[in-house]
């Protein structure tokens, strides 16, 4: 089916452009005239012009719908120096020609006229004919469910004058035809096993009609592998800022993904190069996007929150690249189908099996080796992907602890698994089924102690994972309505012990969204949807009381009292949510939305209403302006009401985003954004306090990137921002302990030919925050020194982070595989980048303590 | 990420903790920071080791002694100078705001608008003991007044009753202060310095516990913090800073100017009050030392452990509670130019009884901190009683390594065994390292 929306602009992936230097016209210069006065004897010279400037088909004749080729004789004077001291045109013409015609014309240089060699003034008469400019017809084609590229398919361009064009789209599923002229043209689209279509497109001189075609499947055949690069893996597209429904798209291949330097090919840790997104502290797992908490974010996988993102805290992704389709960063005033988020949200989207045939792959790099399989079920009209990963550092970091004097009964270890089951149900339904599962695992007896810590030590175990099962049911109800569900249950555990503190928590996740799509009207589509949290849980934990941000430590960690709960509750948190697209006329999408959401734990109701609003100002090259501002609240966390570690009372946090931008097509290939953002956050709850505090973010971020074609791929991103909060009235507004103020990301990746390919990756951020700390008190119960920490904290900053990640890739292409070796080498020139201070026993002295040194990781890939 | 990740940072995220703790046992033993002097060096500076209350846990009304182990590492000279001194303030902190010791600093404010330092001159009384040691420069107590012991106080003594520490109410003082020494003036001039054990004495408020907010998830409880300083000079109050960890008093020499964080340490010790009903979560009594292992050395004397007993092989103790010492022992020494040094493993038995249950079927965690005036340690902490699993193992499993200095050289070594609750007993082990 080919969606057509020429001047409605719902679904058009590029807006109309006018070309505004086509060679339309060009200058003409008969003879002059000869002059009466001049001597039949003298020698004369006409005069020469030097160059030849042509003159754009106006765009008021455009505007005008005046598409036909125009003449306009323009009489000039040549003086003698060459230059035009006068031009007039003969016979208007009108709607804009003339203009155009005199301004060419006045620009011309002549070598002058001569008469016996002197130069001499002259008339002379130039005729500018305007021909209408070409159009431009491009288009891309995608299956109809899951909006899949369809490479290869066959398109036919017929144009006004019975000439047909037969085009095969590229491995995104594009074509252009270039120089067409204006007229009504018949576009046919064909791909096999797919249901072909025609249509017509009416296209004025100088425009560019882009167009999206959907096809579906026949209904007897299995659908190819739509998608499927010669490197035999899925597309996996990152966006960056993404105003809902694709009215913003920065798409990053997966080649991208998995070629960046310094990332192992891990999807998750290379949202870290967009803009926007700070460098997490080291095994952090944290995501810190435009300035907000770890904690004010929401990782979601196909609109389910995932219970944890990474392994042991940021080692690796809990979901491997290779079976991953997408990933979406919001960074900031992001649609209201999400909630209960102050800061950013990810969305990440499984991969829909392949079905042409069987595939499998074996990855084996230094931390972990993983397989993916996948392909049709046989004849059962299922696909399916079954993937695994495990580590195995605890074969050599188990052996290593046990020589420092740990008893090590479990070394660390980490494994994940997936599972997918799709299906096309009909030619407008499909349903999906998953099963994701994470576990992380270690046990040791630390028999050596830390003065400093002493009461960190003893058994250490931890036992953390989760299983998730999902459904998605999506059904193109009519040409006008979509329905998607999903449904996700599953338990999340963690264990967690060292010497006498304990944290044991069990929860059954039970969620469910549910979204209508339906186009009112041809510039007006509305979404409503619901979004429910269900988490009934477990916990109890021995633990000290949370810390309160801002107030220094009560003494040393060893010595607080611990508090014990054993809690049985459920967080429930249902929300729902409507959202309007209106296209009211070309170049422009506005999108105002409200959500409600209720938290049990409060027993209170948020309501944010959000705008966001789109206006292309030029269309060639295209240039849009954009501005969005909303309210987002986020519910305390459940450790902030719980009767032990928390308080009652309390209310949402909240943050009103601002937000202004500007997207630039500064070349075909080159991309340029610049945004600029303002928070003011309140309502946010401080340990102790309550609902007390306050803040304030602001900033800017850009990214030039160039579109990744068979060569090269690469992006500059630059992020200034700054992050402040203030724990209670009448306290001193403070810089954020995770405040980042530069993030300066420059990277690229280069084909060199023969199955080479050389990236590169340099980061310059800004240091840590820290508080500084001096010799202090002694706690004598604890035997440990207390330190004098200053006031207020985090006022100090560690030095500026440095590194250049380099990336090598070698791929075979044999017969029956892809086999493709590669060498990571984070940190290439071994900066001595600080990671932190280290004091000795009394603070009295003071050390940086060096981050990861140069670290070159292998890693071979074979793909069937 | 669901809600109740938010669960999982709770001080810290678990995950990334195991893996750091995990590190960091890799790093315990060989990473410490370059250029950095062990905790357990004590030579250059004054250092107080550990503190002890004769009832970690105790009562409203009861009386509590606590006495602390000092130590003056610095020169000869310097000692000889300008004598370390220990002095404690007067009045026990009661249930600092949110049982952070800087909020007592708060308390001490007198409430007219002066410090409790002009109070304590006003109130303050002195009475030495018998064979206290106020006249010898040792173990002083009182604020700003060198020399002088406080209050001895009485049975009905207490820190104020008005749920806060008011210095210089009719009951307040109630602290008494004596102390022992050990052979200072013998030291005086050479070798090493002595250590010093300072006594504080205080009786537990009637409304200790019911003054002190609720806590959920924990046992009703009061907190009571007394603090000291262990001074190579006067003391000396100091104005109230915006820093409110900033202490009330310093430390200043003969010139008038406060002294390095050599010269002083300002320490505080913390007793819980529970109610005699409280349970075990109530009850804590200090860890039993029985004898110590000192691998290879000998001992003039019967300081054997009886064959058969939990002390079989090693050395008995002398003293009483919180202060033990051993006979000295000889240990062989490592020769300039040998590469190959002797490592003396050297640790303390506690009884099996000193593993005290805690709420929640777990037990105590109880370690051992080293401390020397000469040598180095391996591992200047181990662990002796994890919470879960119990005895980690028999000395030779839990003792630390002892590398002696060239001998012949004389010094001590103390062992502070610390439970995880506030109870804590060291032993003073006087070592002579042979040629």
């Amino acid at each position: 089916m080919r969606a057509r929306h020429l001047g409605d602009l719902a679904s058009w992936a590029l807006a109309l452009v006018v070309l505004a230097s086509a060679p339309a016209a060009r200058a003409q210069d008969p003879f002059p005239k000869s002059d009466p006065q001049v001597s039949p004897e003298a020698r004369i010279t006409k005069p020469v012009p030097k160059n030849r400037p042509g003159a754009a088909y106006p765009k008021q004749a455009l505007d005008e719908g005046i598409y036909q080729s125009v003449e306009v004789s323009v009489l000039i004077t040549v003086d003698v120096n060459g230059g035009v001291s006068n031009a007039s045109v003969e016979k208007s013409a009108g709607h804009g020609f003339d203009e155009a015609a005199l301004e060419a014309a006045k620009s011309m240089q002549f070598d002058p006229a001569t008469r016996d060699g002197e130069p001499v003034a002259a008339r002379t008469r130039v005729l500018y004919r305007f021909t209408p400019p070409p159009a431009v017809l491009s288009g891309r084609v995608v299956t109809l469910v899951g909006e899949r590229p369809v490479a290869g398919a066959t398109v036919t361009v017929v144009d006004p004058a019975g000439g047909t064009q037969v085009l095969s789209t590229d491995a995104d599923g594009a074509w252009r035809t270039e120089g067409s002229a204006a007229g009504t043209y018949q576009v046919a689209v064909a791909a096999p096993g797919m249901v072909a279509h025609a249509s017509t497109a009416d296209v004025k001189p100088g425009e560019e009609i882009s167009a999206i075609d959907r096809l579906e499947h026949e209904p007897s055949a299995a659908p190819p592998d739509a998608g499927a690069t010669e490197q035999n893996v899925q597309e996996v597209e990152v966006r960056g800022k993404k105003p809902p429904r694709e009215v913003v798209k920065r798409t990053l291949e997966q080649r991208e993904i998995d070629r960046v330097p310094g990332t192992n090919g891990d999807a998750l840790l290379s949202l870290q190069n967009l803009p926007g997104v700070a460098r997490p502290p080291p095994l952090s797992g944290f995501l810190l996007v435009r300035g907000a908490g770890p904690m004010d974010s929401q990782v979601y996988v196909d609109g389910t929150p995932i219970p944890l993102v990474y392994h042991f805290g940021g080692l690796a992704s809990v979901v491997p690249t290779e079976v991953l389709d997408r990933i979406d960063l919001y960074p900031g005033n992001f649609s209201t189908q999400y909630g209960r988020a102050m800061g950013a949200v990810v969305d990440v989207g499984l991969a829909s099996p392949k079905s042409d045939r069987l595939h499998a792959l074996v990855e084996v790099n230094l931390l972990d080796s993983r397989f993916v399989l996948q392909g049709p079920l046989f004849d059962t009209g299922w696909r399916f992907t079954l993937a695994g990963r495990r580590s195995y550092f605890d074969a050599w970091l188990g052996p290593v602890l046990t020589a420092t004097g740990a008893n090590v009964s479990v070394a660390p270890v980490y494994y994940d698994y997936q599972a997918i089951l799709e299906r096309d149900l009909t030619k407008r339904s499909s349903l999906r089924l998953a099963l994701l599962g994470s576990d992380d695992r270690l046990a040791l007896l630390l028999t050596s102690t830390s003065s400093g810590s002493p009461t960190l030590t003893g058994t250490v175990s931890d036992h953390t994972g989760f299983w998730l099962s999902q459904a998605t049911y999506k059904n193109r109800l009519s040409d006008r309505t979509d329905l998607r569900l999903v449904a996700g249950f599953g338990q999340t555990y963690v264990d967690f012990n060292i010497g006498s503190l304990a944290f044991n928590l069990s929860t059954w996740n039970i969620t469910g969204r549910a979204e209508l799509s339906t186009k009112i009207d041809p510039r007006l589509t509305m979404n409503v949807g619901i979004d429910i949290w269900d988490y009934p849980y477990s916990l109890s934990a021995n633990l000290p009381p949370l810390p309160r941000p801002g107030q220094p430590p009560p003494g040393p960690f060893s010595s607080q009292m611990l508090r014990y709960t054993q809690t049985n509750s459920t967080i429930f948190e249902p929300g729902a949510y409507v959202e309007w697209e209106a296209t009211p006329w070309r170049g422009t999408r506005i999108v105002p939305g409200v959500r409600l959401d209720y938290d049990k734990d409060t027993a209170a109701w948020d309501l944010d209403p959000r705008f966001v609003a789109r206006q292309d100002i030029t269309t060639s090259p295209r240039t849009t302006l954009k501005a969005a501002m909303g309210l987002f609240s986020q519910p305390p966390q459940p450790q902030e009401t719980n009767p032990v570690f928390g308080m009652s009372g309390l209310t949402s946090n909240r943050a009103y985003q601002y937000d202004v931008g500007v997207e630039r097509e500064v070349t075909p290939k080159v991309d340029a954004t610049l945004d600029a953002f303002y928070k003011q956050l309140d309502h946010l709850v401080v340990q102790g306090l309550g609902n007390t505090g306050s803040g304030v973010i602001y900033g800017a971020e850009t990214l030039v990137r160039y579109k990744p074609d068979d060569r090269f791929f690469g992006w500059v991103s630059y992020t200034l921002s700054r992050s402040l909060r203030r724990d209670a009235p009448g306290m001193p507004l403070q810089i954020f302990e995770y405040d980042e103020t530069h993030v300066l990301t420059v990277l690229g990746s280069y084909r060199l030919g023969r199955g080479w390919e050389f990236g590169a990756r340099f980061r310059l951020t800004s240091g840590y925050m820290y508080t500084p700390q001096q010799y202090g008190f002694y706690d004598e119960n604890v035997g440990t020194y207390s330190p004098l920490q200053a006031y207020p904290p985090n006022g100090s900053r560690l030095p500026l982070f440095q590194a250049l990640d380099l990336r090598v890739d070698k791929q075979w292409k044999l017969g029956w595989a892809s086999v493709r070796a590669y060498l990571d080498v984070h940190n290439a020139y071994n900066a001595a980048n600080v990671a932190g201070i280290s004091y000795n026993f009394n603070s009295t002295r003071s050390s940086f303590v060096s981050d990861l040194p140069i670290l070159p990781v292998l890693g071979v890939r074979v793909d069937l | 990420m669901s809600p109740l990740a938010g669960w999982r940072r709770g001080p810290k995220r678990p995950a990334a903790v195991a893996v750091l703790v995990a590190l960091g046992a890799w790093c315990t033993s060989s990473c410490a920071p370059s250029g950095f002097q062990d905790e357990a060096q004590l030579q250059g500076g004054v250092r107080i080791l550990a503190s002890s209350a004769d009832a970690p846990y105790a009562h409203p009304g009861q009386p509590v002694s606590v006495g602390v182990l000092a130590y003056d590492g610095r020169s000869p000279a310097d000692r000889s100078a300008s004598p370390m001194h220990i002095y404690w303030f007067p009045v026990v902190c009661e249930n600092p705001a949110l049982d952070a010791y800087y909020s007592c600093f708060a308390q001490f404010a007198h409430p007219d608008g002066g410090t409790f330092g002009q109070v304590v001159e006003d109130d303050a009384s002195t009475e030495s003991e018998d064979g206290g040691v106020g006249d010898s420069g040792g173990a002083d107590a009182g604020v700003g007044d060198s020399g002088d012991s406080g209050d001895s106080g009485g049975a009905d003594a207490g820190v104020g009753d008005s749920g806060g520490a008011d210095a210089g109410s009719g009951d307040s003082g109630g602290s008494d202060a004596g102390g022992t020494e050990m052979d200072a003036d013998a030291d005086a001039d050479s070798g090493p310095g002595a250590p010093v054990v300072s006594t504080f004495r205080f009786v537990v408020p009637p409304n200790a516990i019911s003054s002190h907010p609720v806590v959920p998830g924990t046992t009703p409880y009061g907190l009571l913090m007394a603090f000291n300083f262990a001074c190579a000079g006067q003391l000396q109050l100091l104005p109230l800073s915006g820093n409110p960890q900033a202490p009330p008093l310093g430390c200043v020499g003969a010139n008038g100017q406060l002294v390095g964080p050599d010269s002083y340490v300002f320490g505080y010790t913390r007793v819980y009050a529970y109610e005699a009903d409280a349970g075990v979560s109530g009850v804590n009594t200090n860890p039993v030392v029985d004898c110590i292992d000192v691998e290879g050395a000998s001992a003039s004397g019967s300081a054997a452990g009886d064959a058969g007993s939990l002390c079989a092989g090693m050395f008995q103790l002398a003293g009483e509670a919180p202060s033990w010492t051993s006979l000295p022992v000889t240990i062989p020494g490592c020769s300039a130019g040998q590469t190959q040094c002797p490592h003396i493993k050297i640790g303390a038995h506690v009884t099996p009884e000193s593993w005290e249950p805690v709420a929640n079927g777990l037990h105590e965690e109880i370690w051992a901190d080293y401390y020397s005036t000469f040598g180095t340690f391996t591992h200047d902490a181990t662990l002796l009683y994890d919470p879960m699993a119990g005895l980690i193992g028999p000395p030779k499993v839990t003792d630390t390594e002892f590398d002696p200095p060239v001998g012949p050289a004389d010094g001590y070594v103390w062992i502070v065994v610390h439970d995880n609750r506030g109870g804590a007993v060291w032993v003073t082990v006087p070592v002579h390292v042979g040629p």
